[in-house]
């Protein structure tokens, strides 16, 4: 049986405060989907995941307020949706934890076959901000950069 | 008896294409109002008027579809209004033109026009006569363009600009107070022009957005929602 060219499945994420979100923020969604489409990956979907509170930032609204404001940011959008999951754990998760346990699940709906392994692959999203602050020395450890 | 300091009741109006209405149109009403109002003014409200079909731009779409789209575009706003004027008259008008009807409308108490109704409403009292003063609301652009020879009449720049006045949205990468430096005419004017610094650089416009349509990208968070959705059904800017 022929194997067909299959696009690569994606799923979006991006991480950060959201303190309030904005319109970049989903710009920057659409700006990375219109991308991976034309690099043959296939974009199931996209998560927020906003930090917990206890990242600490001064003048970092509730985790309850900015979730708020993020379901409504997404409402209008048929593909990027909220998480809450990282505001429910106990303090701050890394990145690189967050990156793992999101892996694990799946936007299901949009896929048009389930076969198992669903293999999705997950990228995260972000400006060069991110990027250039993998510099700052004792933000990031060497080993979740990789 | 004392005369109380009574704040200018001002209109900002806008003219251009909108081709299509993006959210930087609707920004630099914002803009010049948080301005204003912290120099004095009592802004009433804002009016865009889109310009004439046979104003010839290539890509131009219809007066209908431009209208349309605009009034999808400030369907949340409770300030801005459109003005199909322009767009109703034998051709295109000149802005000294446009700029002398609008003035004349919005202080006529008898308006019959919608956009001058709402604006004279929000006036806390109605005084006669009702001293309404409209500014040219613009960015950088159209002040360099006073510059391209046979574009502007000299007795219309100085009409636009002694008799109602710039409110100049400045972008970064542009220098409007140099423009004004460099012509004797608008420092000679510089009173009625107000630069707004726009601090929060938006480099959205119509041109990027024709643009991504026509490569089929997205221009969601650019314009409103349903700007969009009008876009997609009527199939506009597809090439």
């Amino acid at each position: 049986m022929n194997n067909c060219f299959k696009p690569t499945r994606t799923v979006l994420i991006a991480v950060g405060s959201f303190n309030p979100p904005t319109n970049m923020h989903l710009r920057i969604f659409e700006l990375a989907k219109d991308f991976l489409q034309k690099t043959d990956q296939e974009v199931l979907g996209g998560i927020i995941s906003p930090v917990h509170d206890q990242y600490g930032k001064k003048g970092l609204v509730s985790a309850e307020h900015r979730c708020s404001m993020l379901k409504l940011a997404v409402e209008t959008s048929n593909w990027v949706n909220i998480s809450d999951w990282e505001t429910q754990q106990e303090g701050w998760t890394r990145t690189a934890e967050s990156l793992k346990f999101y892996k694990a699940k799946k936007i299901q709906a949009k896929m048009l076959d389930k076969e198992f392994p669903l293999n999705i692959n997950l990228k995260l999203l972000c400006g060069a901000d991110l990027i250039e602050s993998f510099a700052v020395p004792g933000l990031w450890k060497d080993e979740d950069v990789g | 008896m004392n005369k109380c300091f009574k704040p200018t009741r001002t209109v900002l109006i806008a003219v251009g294409s909108f081709n299509p209405p993006t959210n930087m149109h609707l920004r630099i009403f914002e803009l010049a109002k948080d301005f204003l109002q912290k120099n004095d003014h009592e802004v009433l409200g804002g009016i865009i008027s889109p310009v004439h079909d046979q104003y010839g731009k290539k890509g131009l779409v219809t007066a209908e579809h431009r209208c349309s789209m605009l009034k999808l575009a400030v369907e949340t706003s409770n300030w801005v209004n459109i003005s199909e004027w322009e767009t109703q008259q034998e051709g295109w008008t000149r802005t000294a033109e446009s700029l002398k009807f609008y003035k004349k409308a919005l202080n006529d108490i008898n308006s019959e026009f919608d956009w001058a109704k709402k604006i004279q409403a929000k006036m806390l009292d109605k005084e006669f006569p009702l001293n309404i003063n409209l500014k040219l609301l613009c960015g950088a652009d159209l002040i360099e363009s006073f510059a391209v020879p046979g574009l502007w009449k000299d007795e219309d720049i100085e009409d636009i600009v002694s008799n109602y006045g710039l409110v100049v949205i400045s972008r970064s990468g542009s220098n409007p107070q140099q423009f004004i430096y460099e012509s004797d005419l608008l420092t000679r004017l510089q009173r009625n022009i107000s630069i707004v610094p726009e601090w929060i650089t938006n480099e959205i416009s119509s041109t990027k957005i024709r643009r991504a349509l026509s490569r089929g990208e997205s221009v969601r968070y650019l314009t409103s929602d349903s700007v969009i959705d009008y876009i997609q059904t009527n199939r506009l800017y597809i090439q």
